[in-house]
Parts: C-alpha cells; structure tokens; sequence
C-alpha cells in the first residue's frame, strides 16, 4: 500500500513538472544590423518595409511587434513594442529603440 | 457586515434564490501601454527638459496623435474590480461567472512647444464598466 501511495506521489510530481516545463523564449528581433549614424533610412524602409507611422515629416518612423515579429496590421494598443527610429535631415540614422509595452 | 448579518443574508439568499453581484479586486492594467506605469516612466517626463525625441525614445509609438505632433498621448485601462455575478437557486446551489469589470481608461498627455520641448504633461482618467478580461 505504502509503494502505491509514494508511486503515486511521484506519479503526480512528474506531471507537475512536465506541465510547469517553461516554454522556449522566443528569439528578440534582429536588430544588429541597425547603427546609429550610419545605418540610412531607406535600408530600415527597405528591410523593415513601410513604417505604421510618421511624424516629425517622416524623420521619425515607427514599427509595430507582437511576439517579436513586425505585425503591421494590428493596433497599437495590441502591440507587445514597438520600434522607433529616429533619422536626421540627410536620412541617417541618428537613434533608435525598441520600447515594450507591455 | 459583521458575520451574523453575513448567515442571515445567506439564509435569505438560499431560500429566496437569485442574482448576486460580488466584486472581486483585481487591481491589473489590462490594455495599452502597460509598461507606462512601471519603472517611473510618466516622471520621467519632465515639462521643459525632455525633447519630442526623448520622449519617443523612451515610450514609442504614441496611442494617439493630435493638433499636428503638437500634442501625443499614451493610453491604458486600468481593473480594479471584477464582478462575479452569481445565480443562486433554492437551497443554496447556483452558478457564478465574471462577466463584467470596474476600472478607469486613462491617457498621458503630453504637450510640446514649437521647439520640440514638453510644455505640459497630464494625466486623464475615465471610470467605466467593461467586459471582464480572462485572468
């Protein structure tokens, strides 16, 4: 009796674990590609595709990220970060982050 | 409610039966830019110090954009209560479920000067009921 109770102890005790077993991180989005002062925005554009937003007369241009991939369709109240990139007159990358959200 | 009203409300709701409102506290940001309440994000924001670019920088994409780039705002909904709504029968059996909450939209508002420098900064807040969010 006492055999069936401990086996069904760690019987338990391993399902606990398997179910508590953390999922894999999801990879961050690459962004070493990206340098400040050097990197051009038609590159960003380019490798990034159109920004969901403008401002500053497009010196300034957002991305949006859920699960750390672009997700242009989705709001912004819905993204988990987003990508900011700021560039100066000659559309070269003056500074840039990545600001979560959640 | 001292414990004996509690047993006599109990009692009355056993032999009566019907709807029951029970506000659970939860207390959760829930929507938006959840992040823009830790780590002293909102005082970071300092009226004529802290550029356009700062503040983009540090926060991201705005919630929304008004008066031409003249002012930005950033949103949340904050939960402070949900509400159980519990269907008691005869005797004491029933059911319950959360389906509604209680808590506040609010939006960070900031406004910058023709230069590009925060000029204001306010905090706008809005009490409502909304749909109960899964925990």
């Amino acid at each position: 009796m006492t055999r069936v109770v401990c086996l069904l102890g760690i019987g338990m005790w391993l399902v606990a674990c398997a179910s508590n077993k953390p999922q894999p991180a999801v990879p961050a989005f690459d962004l070493s590609w990206v340098k400040d002062g050097v990197t051009a925005r038609d590159d960003v554009v380019s490798r990034l595709g159109r920004p969901v937003r403008y401002m500053d007369d497009g010196r300034i241009i957002f991305y949006r990220l859920v699960n750390e991939q672009l997700m242009p369709e989705v709001r912004v109240s819905d993204t988990d970060s987003s990508l900011v990139f700021l560039f100066d007159t000659d559309g070269v990358l003056q500074a840039h982050a990545k600001v979560p959200r959640r | 409610m001292t414990a004996g009203r509690g047993v006599v409300a109990a009692v009355l709701l056993g032999l009566l039966g019907g709807c029951v409102v029970l506000p659970i506290p939860a207390n959760k940001v829930t929507h938006g830019h959840q992040a823009l309440t830790r780590d002293k994000q909102i005082s970071a924001v300092v009226p004529g110090e802290t550029s356009r670019q700062e503040v983009l920088l540090r926060l991201g994409e705005p919630d929304g954009v008004l008066d031409g780039e003249q002012r930005i705002y950033y949103a949340w909904r904050e939960q402070y209560l949900r509400l159980l709504v519990a269907l008691v029968g005869p005797g004491g059996s029933g059911t319950g479920d959360v389906v509604n909450a209680y808590g506040a939209n609010y939006r960070f508002m900031i406004t910058f000067d023709p230069q590009g420098i925060v000029s204001a900064v306010e905090v706008l807040e809005k009490a409502d009921f909304f749909e109960a969010e899964p925990d």
